[in-house]
């Protein structure tokens, strides 16, 4: 052992140990993070908008410094809604700690039935940490060209009562204000919540 | 022999690295379109009369255009670099995903569904599906203007003034190119559909990383 160490390969042979070691941890920390939607690098801030919730008006701009997720739908969706809400509070859980800089919203596109307290209690049922959001109608209507969202009421009996097809897609938008990923409906969950750390790594 | 710290072998090894990233940022041998924005979201009326939404475009690669039926020989310009695009991509294998061209008039109290119907192609698409959309004006303005910031005027002869531009939308709804018709030509079109169809043929497995250094490094095609 000593014979090695005073060996002339010690310091070369440690040397490359190191750097490669050093080579792999810093290729690991610059490797782009794979992210599980599809992620935007847009110049300019997301579209602002501003509705109302059961607590008073909310705007996005007033939620800077906290990464935002946001969805449409609306509180009589039969399935994508409440999957997609359960996901949300899913992706919460799964970032622990870290959940108060994550600010779950569901934007209701049916105003006429989803009051802001309806929005409410439908949920504290759910998730009380995810904060639902209505509007006038046209203001809805801007939102969602906006961030490529469709939706169409259809009515599915004589007495008028209807569902809405709509977008089921999460939007994710960072601390800054920017639109930074889009998810697909039934993203899971441990994919969004691996994307949120890492933006507020960086 | 002269002994190698290991402060010489880490230097180099980080050189390399830098070197590396420089060779990949100037030598760009990955170039990609840039993830710009989320196109608009619509539900609007083709002229068969039927419903064509955003979410029709789900796994489309769309070519939008602005144009209007009482257009005549001003909207020559797109209709000439879509067709020069379309015979482009006649030469290609079949497309996977395929592209569309779809339209949005900009004159929508005229161009009804049936005036679209009676509309004749200024050519008939070989490698493609073309799609006219029409709508609620309020609705068609909120698409073309606020979605897609495409500037319109009418004009008191019954014109419409605008900018003709055409915008590339990927299958996830995102605006991957917005082109001023003055500035580019179809030879160029066809350059950046090519870069977002070879994205979507080879961006998975290792190459993926690549592909997404060079969206972060912002190796856009000039």
């Amino acid at each position: 052992m000593s014979k090695f160490l005073k060996s002339r390969w010690l310091w070369p042979v440690a040397g490359l140990v190191i750097g490669l070691a050093a080579i792999v941890l810093i290729s690991l920390a610059l490797r782009p993070h794979n992210f599980s939607g599809s992620i935007l690098q847009s110049p300019q801030p997301a579209y602002d908008f501003k509705l109302t919730s059961a607590d008073g008006p909310l705007a996005l701009s007033d939620l800077r410094g906290k990464v935002v997720l946001v969805f449409f739908g609306y509180t009589f969706c039969p399935d994508v809604c409440p999957t997609t809400l359960q996901e949300m509070s899913d992706v919460l859980d799964l970032i622990g700690k870290q959940a108060d800089q994550v600010q779950p919203v569901f934007v209701s596109v049916d105003p006429d039935r989803d009051s802001p307290q309806r929005l409410k209690a439908y949920m504290n049922n759910l998730d009380g940490r995810i904060v639902g959001i209505t509007g006038e109608q046209a203001v809805i209507d801007e939102i969602v060209t906006h961030y490529g969202v469709y939706y169409q009421k259809r009515t599915i009996s004589e007495s008028g009562n209807y569902l809405i097809d709509h977008t089921a897609t999460t939007f994710l938008i960072d601390p800054d204000g920017y639109l930074r990923g889009v998810y697909p409906y039934a993203t899971p969950a441990k994919g969004i919540a691996e994307d949120i750390r890492y933006i507020l790594r960086h | 022999m002269k002994r190698i710290r290991p402060l010489w072998i880490l230097a180099g090894l980080g050189a390399a690295l830098v070197i590396g990233v420089l060779w990949f940022t100037t030598a760009r041998p990955v170039l990609v379109l840039p993830r710009l924005s989320l196109a608009p979201g619509y539900g609007l009326t083709t002229a068969s009369g039927d419903l064509f939404t955003s979410e029709d475009g789900r796994g489309v690669v769309t070519l939008y255009s602005f144009a209007y039926t009482g257009c005549g020989e001003r909207c020559n310009l797109i209709y000439d670099k879509l067709q020069a695009v379309d015979a482009a991509l006649a030469e290609y294998p079949a497309l996977d995903p395929p592209l569309r061209f779809v339209t949005l008039t900009l004159d929508p109290e005229h161009d009804t569904p049936e005036t679209l119907a009676g509309f004749e192609l200024p050519f008939e698409p070989q490698a493609v599906e073309w799609v006219w959309l029409t709508g609620d004006p309020a609705r068609m303005k909120l698409v073309t203007g606020g979605g897609f910031e495409i500037l319109y005027q009418p004009q008191e002869d019954g014109s419409i003034f605008f900018d003709p531009q055409m915008a590339l939308v990927d299958g996830n709804g995102i605006l991957r190119g917005q082109y001023e018709m003055s500035r580019f030509s179809a030879e160029s079109l066809v350059a950046y559909i090519d870069y977002l169809y070879q994205e979507i043929e080879q961006s998975s497995g290792a190459a993926k990383l690549a592909y997404e250094a060079a969206h972060f490094f912002a190796c856009y095609p000039h």
